[in-house]
């Protein structure tokens, strides 16, 4: 039987121990990548419709004539940790352009995401979107953590990239861009 | 009747076909597996690259697993369970300009002087602890941090998850990782991994 005190040693070492693992994974980890896959032919971009940490509902259908950044990830997947910071620069070297980020959480709750979030640097200003049952992961063609999709101004898939990736490179802001001047 | 039978030799016949097409097609590369132990944690890695496909093994200690799975809200039997196999974090890259799909089941780990052995899987784990009845969130969390178990790369993408071996602490053991390029099946081999002590 635990007590409040063992419980709390016990999220501290976890905490701790966790936080171990991703520094490990940090120290070791392979570059973040500066390839986007293009669609071709662009595909219909799949729904979805998620509330953010305030509660309000976003729909990718309602951000048509945007070039929408859709970005699935956890707190506890280490590149997604790691590229996470890019995406609020990418956000920041986009402003004033029809460019939005969506970062979709998989199956974690506001308390866990906010921790994370508190431990940046930068704080995201981009949406965080609540996946809490996997619903629009199950239905999108993610196989594995970190996966991004870029959707045109027009709805359709034009880029897919799976594993981690440096998004405000100016390879990526480049791609970005073109999309941006496409009608 | 004769139908039937018919179709089992069919059926019999293209199954013999797929296990010899995949027990023998796949071309055996030999690049070179380079050992690094951490500084800072002390934990090891073992990396290789091969025709621009880079796969690496990191060791995850004991305590670091179960802890990964408790804070995830894993009951502690489990994650005991989970801790108590040998646990690496598993890196495979795609540096090559053509796109390469793997699937684990071709996949293969050899303790040493022993039979080449089927790489477990997040669905293996789950099948074990199906009775356990796990909440959403946490078979989420432990789903997506396994190694998926098929996954097609372009050039540039990459992929991190745990991959589990049932040996003894401290044993050694192979890893040969397939990929499909091209239509060619290529195997290279990450060498006297060594399951954390």
């Amino acid at each position: 039987m635990w007590n409040a005190t063992n419980k709390l040693a016990l999220g501290g070492l976890t905490g701790f121990l966790f936080l171990g693992l991703t520094n490990l994974s940090w120290a070791a980890d392979p570059p973040l990548q500066v390839s986007l896959v293009p669609y071709k032919p662009r595909l219909t971009a799949l729904g979805l419709a998620l509330k953010d940490l305030d509660g309000k509902t976003i729909t990718l259908a309602s951000l048509k004539g945007k070039v929408v950044v859709v970005n699935f990830w956890a707190t506890w997947c280490p590149p997604c940790r790691r590229e996470f910071p890019s995406m609020e620069r990418l956000r920041e070297k986009m402003s004033g352009k029809p460019v939005v980020i969506l970062a979709v959480n998989e199956g974690e709750n506001a308390e866990t995401i906010e921790q994370f979030v508190s431990t940046l640097d930068l704080q995201p200003a981009f949406p965080i979107l609540l996946d809490q049952d996997s619903g629009a992961m199950a239905f999108w063609p993610v196989r594995g953590l970190p996966t991004t999709y870029i959707v045109d101004k027009r709805g359709r898939m034009a880029y897919q990239a799976i594993g981690g990736r440096e998004f405000d490179h100016p390879e990526i802001i480049k791609r970005i861009n073109q999309l941006v001047r496409e009608k | 009747m004769k139908m039937h039978r018919l179709a089992l030799i069919m059926l019999a016949g293209w199954a013999a076909s797929l296990a010899f097409s995949c027990a023998s097609a796949a071309t055996v590369l030999k690049g070179e597996t380079v050992h690094i132990i951490s500084e800072e944690t002390g934990l090891a890695t073992w990396e290789t690259e091969d025709k621009g496909v880079y796969f690496r093994l990191t060791q995850i200690s004991k305590e670091q697993a179960q802890a990964f799975m408790l804070a995830r809200g894993m009951d502690e039997k489990s994650a005991n369970d989970f801790a108590g196999t040998c646990v690496f974090m598993s890196v495979l890259r795609n540096d090559s300009k053509k796109p390469i799909k793997y699937c684990l089941a071709e996949w293969r780990y050899i303790p040493m002087e022993n039979t080449p052995q089927l790489m477990l899987t997040k669905h293996d784990w789950l099948a074990r602890w199906q009775p356990r009845n796990f909440s959403k969130p946490v078979k989420t969390a432990f789903e997506w941090s396994q190694f998926p178990v098929e996954q097609t790369f372009s050039p540039g993408d990459w992929n991190q998850g745990m991959t589990t071996y049932e040996i003894p602490p401290g044993s050694r053991f192979d890893v040969t990782y397939r990929w499909w390029q091209g239509g060619k099946l290529f195997e290279g081999t990450l060498r006297n991994v060594e399951c954390h002590k």
